[in-house]
């Protein structure tokens, strides 16, 4: 390729770039917006937060992204053309950006030194004093943390959303005039295209160029960002400002861990516990907590009810299948956690115990892990070659890749709370071999684990959407509900459509209380 | 006889700062000897090279007369912060202590029972030691360094963080048992920033300087047990330890 070539090629890479993080910007400026005012709105009503909370509480854990022919297919309906689609995405992003922030924001001004809120209503400051003094100032580090997660989450959906919009046929013809359903422009649509027609290098040259502007975001606008919000919190609390990438519930397991009984799923262990309420004096009592539960059955009822009248004949004629094909999405994602678990607990043991190096690889695993997995599905399809097994290794190893991460992270980051002196005891009264593993080592990262888990297979849950789809043209996996949901969005099937997302909430929604509820109950008898 | 020989210890953590500087000292059997020291001088770096978890520099640590290579049998060793393992109960932790005696498993919640018997801690071996106070929870560390059976208990600031009236209590029980010879621990060496906590314990108080680390003095105490903190005696031996302490 000649010199003008290849700049053509950059240049085509990063117009696709920039159409990509405009998506992201817009939503990520969206979400936080969003996110501080209901984050400021649950924390200072009673109200607002018995109703908001329990709401955030099912959207985090679900698989939101599974969602998203149903929602194309609905902006489309509403906005037709190209101005639908691209809302349809950002939309999407946002969605995936939006939950933490709000609970970045709801978490800050919980922890809010009561006195602060004492020596307000002493000097009776008006309510736009009180968020220009105190809200937003005690809110912001923590928006700029969680904006940084959000980015990385973001980025998975972006560039996801954009392949998955792409359609399957469209790159062959010239000039990407891809289906109704697509976004012309983007990273996703432009890698896609490249390992699609065979051109290495502007694959290549599309993934490094990713990387870069991975890092330039994190320096040019989080590293500023971080920097402005931090210059209020004093200095003795010294608040990180690396490994971020996922600033995660773990940190808080220890801490914050409410007492037996009043748990709510992951994001509750987000919270602190309560100190008095910002506004009046309010004490959540056991009723209250019992009534954000309710509200969640109401909901889960309602969705049921809905279906109950709209489809029992739907129902009849679909749910054997759906269940059939949960099954196989259900050992994909569970054998593939247990991988991830055989591999993140032994480095994550090296790192913590056995390395003094542990920080800058790390950093290494940063930067890996800001590659979205479905960017490199095309550079794994062209590994594995033909064999036989080819689209369930496919599956399989997409799976793991959007969901290991999310537990190494989480370890790594629980184990900054870990008690100095482990290792020591451990020498001194000789622990060694088998009895050092049972007793020190796996021990002191089950809460990473926990933490780290629920996000983990929540993310594997994402990527099944695109890790069953993706080569379905050539050998796809043939059973699955990642397969389920794109054949009925394909055929139109909107009832199937539907059916399956209620299914894949239902079992969310279950294996979070059977599962992870009481494995933090008991964690929360330890660490408290 | 002999227990411990700090023999010209020297250590830096970098090329650039050394923390000790050749510390010597002995401590016999029976006594107790406590290491005094401003605050970040090096006294739990000292400590921690004679449990042998880490290295000097320079010189060596002798234990009955061996060198010291690596945590020893023998030397035991209880923590400012109590370093419980917070995943296991309190009677997991004192088992910790049993890990290196080839006894069973049985036997080992037996015996550990029985410490935790004796430090008051019964009822709380189903425990996690997130539901102790600070004093019981020092007391979980006692027991399970006292379960390894140890000849010297090594301790590094172990009531400084406890209220005056809980770590009165407990310098009583280590004064117990080191005067009880039925019981382990036949020598004490104590790190301490607290003068009156050196002078109503030791036998003797090696008396360290600002980092780095080399030993200003050490003061032989010939009183007898208990002391009265308000005796005359008491009084100008604290005054001494302060001229020493302030002395450049
Ligand atoms: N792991 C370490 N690496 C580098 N410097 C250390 C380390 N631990 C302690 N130091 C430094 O060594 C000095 C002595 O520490 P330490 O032994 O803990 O003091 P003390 O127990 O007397 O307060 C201090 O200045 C401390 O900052
Ligand atoms: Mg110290």
């Amino acid at each position: 390729m000649d010199a003008t070539g290849l700049a053509g090629l950059i240049a085509s890479i990063l117009v696709n770039l920039v159409f990509s993080w405009s998506r992201m910007l817009i939503a990520l400026g969206v979400s936080v917006l969003l996110g501080i005012a209901v984050g400021i709105y649950a924390a200072t009503s009673k109200r607002a937060e018995k109703v908001i909370i329990p709401i955030i509480d099912i959207f985090q854990t679900l698989p939101i992204l599974s969602f998203f022919p149903f929602v194309i297919y609905i902006f489309i309906a509403l906005i037709p053309g190209f101005v639908g689609i691209e809302l349809a995405v950002i939309f999407l992003i946002t969605t995936s950006m939006l939950w933490n922030i709000i609970f970045g924001v709801y978490e800050a001004l919980n922890s809010i030194p009561k006195e602060y809120i004492e020596l307000a209503d002493l000097y009776n400051l008006s309510t736009w004093r009180r968020l220009k003094k105190i809200f937003f100032p005690a809110s912001l580090p923590y928006v700029v943390e969680q904006s940084m997660l959000s980015w990385s989450i973001g980025l998975f959906y972006l560039v996801t959303s954009e392949i998955f919009s792409v359609g399957t046929d469209a790159c062959q013809i010239a000039g990407n005039t891809a289906g109704i359903y697509s976004v012309k422009t983007g990273i996703g649509v432009a890698l896609t295209c490249y390992a699609a027609t065979g051109n290495t290098l502007g694959y290549a040259l599309g993934i490094i160029f990713f990387i870069l502007f991975v890092i330039a975001t994190r320096f040019l606008l989080f590293r500023p960002l971080e920097n402005y919000a931090n210059r209020y919190t004093r200095q003795s609390v010294q608040r990180k400002t690396t490994n971020t990438y996922l600033r995660n519930a773990a940190v808080r397991l220890f801490k914050y861990l409410e007492p037996p009984g009043t748990e709510r799923i992951r994001v509750r262990l987000n919270r602190p516990r309560r100190q008095e309420k910002i506004i009046a004096s309010r004490s959540a009592s056991p009723a209250e907590k019992q009534e954000s539960w309710r509200l969640k059955y109401v909901l889960i009822t309602l969705a049921l009810m809905i279906i109950a009248i709209a489809g029992v004949k739907y129902l009849v004629l679909y749910e054997l299948e759906i269940l059939r094909n949960f099954v196989f999405s259900i050992l994909r994602v569970w054998i593939a956690f247990a991988v991830s678990l055989a591999i993140s607990v032994p480095l994550c043991v090296y790192l913590i115990f056995f390395t003094k190096k542990s920080s800058s690889y790390i950093l290494l695993f940063q930067v890996i892990a800001s590659i979205p997995a479905t960017i490199l599905l095309p550079a794994i399809v062209a590994m594995m070659g033909k064999s036989p097994y080819h689209s369930e290794i496919i599956a399989f190893l997409i799976f793991i890749i959007s969901g290991i991460w999310y537990l190494i992270f989480s370890i790594m980051s629980a184990s900054k709370l870990l008690p100095a002196n482990i290792l020591e005891v451990k020498r001194i009264f000789g622990l060694k071999g088998l009895a050092a593993w049972k007793k020190v080592y796996v021990r002191a990262i089950v809460p990473g684990i926990l933490t780290g888990g629920v996000t983990a297979i929540a993310a594997e849950w994402n990527a099944s959407i695109v890790a069953e789809y993706y080569g379905s043209g050539v050998s796809g996996v043939s059973l699955g509900i990642g397969k389920l949901l794109d054949t009925s969005f394909a055929s139109n099937n909107l009832p199937l459509l539907f059916l399956a997302l209620v299914n894949l909430a239902a079992m969310v929604v279950i294996v979070n209380s059977l599962l992870w509820k009481r494995s933090y109950k008991r964690m929360s008898r330890i660490y408290r | 006889m002999r227990m411990v020989e700090v023999d010209d210890i020297s250590f830096m953590y970098s090329s650039a700062a050394k923390v000790i500087d050749g510390v010597s000292f002995t401590v016999d059997k029976g006594e107790f000897v406590s290491i005094l020291g401003p605050s970040g001088c090096g006294k739990s770096t000292l400590l921690r090279i004679i449990a042998g978890l880490i290295k000097p520099s320079k010189g060596r640590v002798l234990y009955m007369g061996n060198d010291v290579k690596g945590p020893t049998k023998g030397l035991s060793f209880v923590f400012q912060d109590f370093a419980l393992l917070p995943w296991l109960t309190n009677l997991q932790n004192v088992e910790l202590g049993f890990s290196l005696m080839d006894i069973t498993e049985e036997e080992k919640r037996k015996r550990s029972l029985l410490l935790l018997d004796k430090f008051g801690l019964i009822g709380f071996e189903d425990a996690y030691p997130n539901v102790l106070s600070g004093g019981m929870k020092q007391r979980v560390g006692i027991a399970r360094a006292i379960a390894s059976d140890p000849d010297v208990l090594l301790m590094d600031e172990p009531f400084s963080s406890l209220d005056e009236l809980t770590a009165g209590t407990l310098r009583n029980d280590i004064l117990f048992m080191l005067k009880n010879e039925d019981l382990p621990v036949h020598s004490v060496i104590m790190v301490t920033h607290n003068v009156e906590e050196a002078i109503e314990l030791s036998d003797k108080v090696v008396i360290l300087s600002e980092k780095p680390a080399y030993v200003k003095a050490v003061k032989d105490l010939r009183m007898k047990q208990p002391r009265n903190k308000h005796g005359r005696e008491f009084l100008k031996n604290m005054d001494s330890v302060y001229a020493v302490l302030a002395k450049d």
